[in-house]
């Protein structure tokens, strides 16, 4: 048994993990050792003031503020604290999607008018005018029967989205 | 019922007997008060963590399996709960020998009878408060490992069932914390101020 070998047993020789041969040879070395003696000593009170500090002990009764807790919790165990049934929606999301609301609706009643590009696929009441005006400029009249139809149908807007 | 084992008071208060657990937390109030105490510094925050350990234990006592001794489990929590509330805590406070938890936590020195020494009593004082600050310094690790088996006694197996890890990891983080403290508290060892 040499320093080096009996400092690597100190730990275990505190901790009572050896075997008792191994204990006999670190008694006899520390007889003559002083340096490892004087380890194993430090090693040891140390171990000693660590055992008494483990000697605290609660001044008061935990229980009654434990009891009280576990009282306050919910039948699932966990603290009763209310939820609601629904999720409620933050304001920020709800804003948004009133703003999409109001957007969409101002699309749908407003987009659709105004005059739309591309040439118009005449309608029925086009083709009445087409067909009035062409009689008109054959009778020159503006009380024949096309001719009234014409003004009528000036008067109405023809052209969708206007 | 003090004298049941801690797993048939278990079984009754999953049965209902809410008052049961009662019988448990006196049995084991003071060892966790000890390690949480030790592991934060702080008696007086202590005793809400000690609280708060109890109440999570009954909260999560379904998933007590019996396989290891409800002690370690109940360590576990303790612990958890411990190193979560320093966690949280701004580490703005450190640990200085003028801390006194140790006489707010009730702790009486070894000699009590003032004929005996009372310049050892005082060096005593003095060197488990210095062991008392420096533990704090530890690493969670190293700090947990040396509690729970120097401090409060658990063996090497009791404490790797605690943390869950090997019993040779929890032998050398235990033996790197008591290089680490003595090396803290290397002063104390060399002017002749002893325990």
């Amino acid at each position: 048994m040499n320093c080096r070998k009996c400092l690597k047993l100190v730990e275990d020789y505190i901790d009572a993990r050896i075997e008792c041969a191994t204990r006999v040879s670190i008694e006899a070395h520390l007889t003559s050792c002083d340096a490892c003696r004087e380890r194993f000593e430090q090693t040891g009170r140390l171990l000693l003031s660590l055992q008494e500090l483990g000697n605290n002990s609660a001044s008061v009764d935990v229980w009654p503020g434990v009891r009280e807790r576990i009282a306050a919790l919910d039948p699932s165990g966990r603290a009763a604290r209310p939820r609601p049934r629904f999720r409620l929606i933050s304001v920020p999301t709800l804003a948004v999607t009133v703003a999409a609301l109001v957007i969409t609706f101002l699309a749908t009643e407003f987009g659709s008018r105004g005059p739309q590009p591309g040439l118009q696929r005449p309608d029925a009441e086009y083709l009445q005018y087409v067909q009035a005006y062409s009689q008109f400029q054959s009778n020159q009249s503006l009380d024949a029967g096309p001719m009234k139809v014409v003004v009528e149908l000036s008067r109405e807007k023809v052209w969708r989205g206007e | 019922m003090g004298g049941f084992t801690d797993e048939v008071i278990v079984e009754r208060v999953l049965n209902g007997e809410i008052d049961a657990f009662g019988v448990l937390v006196e049995r084991y109030q003071d060892r966790i008060y000890s390690a949480i105490t030790n592991y934060v510094g702080s008696g007086e925050d202590a005793v809400d963590l000690v609280q708060d350990t109890f109440v999570k234990a009954f909260v999560g006592l379904k998933s007590y399996q019996g396989a290891a001794a409800f002690y370690t489990w109940l360590y576990r929590i303790g612990m958890n709960t411990a190193i979560d509330f320093l966690r949280k805590r701004p580490a703005t406070r450190v640990a200085s020998l003028d801390d006194d938890y140790l006489r707010e936590s009730g702790y009486e020195p070894a000699a009590k009878d003032p004929l005996s020494n009372p310049e050892r009593s005082v060096q005593d004082r003095i060197f488990k408060e210095a062991l008392a600050a420096s533990i704090l310094k530890l690493s969670p690790k190293l700090k947990t490992a040396l509690v729970l088996h120097d401090v409060e006694g658990l063996s090497q197996e009791e404490v790797a069932q605690v943390l869950k890890c090997p019993v040779g990891t929890v032998k050398s983080r235990v033996s790197r914390a008591r290089i680490e403290l003595r090396s803290m508290l290397g002063k104390y060892f060399e002017s002749g101020v002893q325990p």
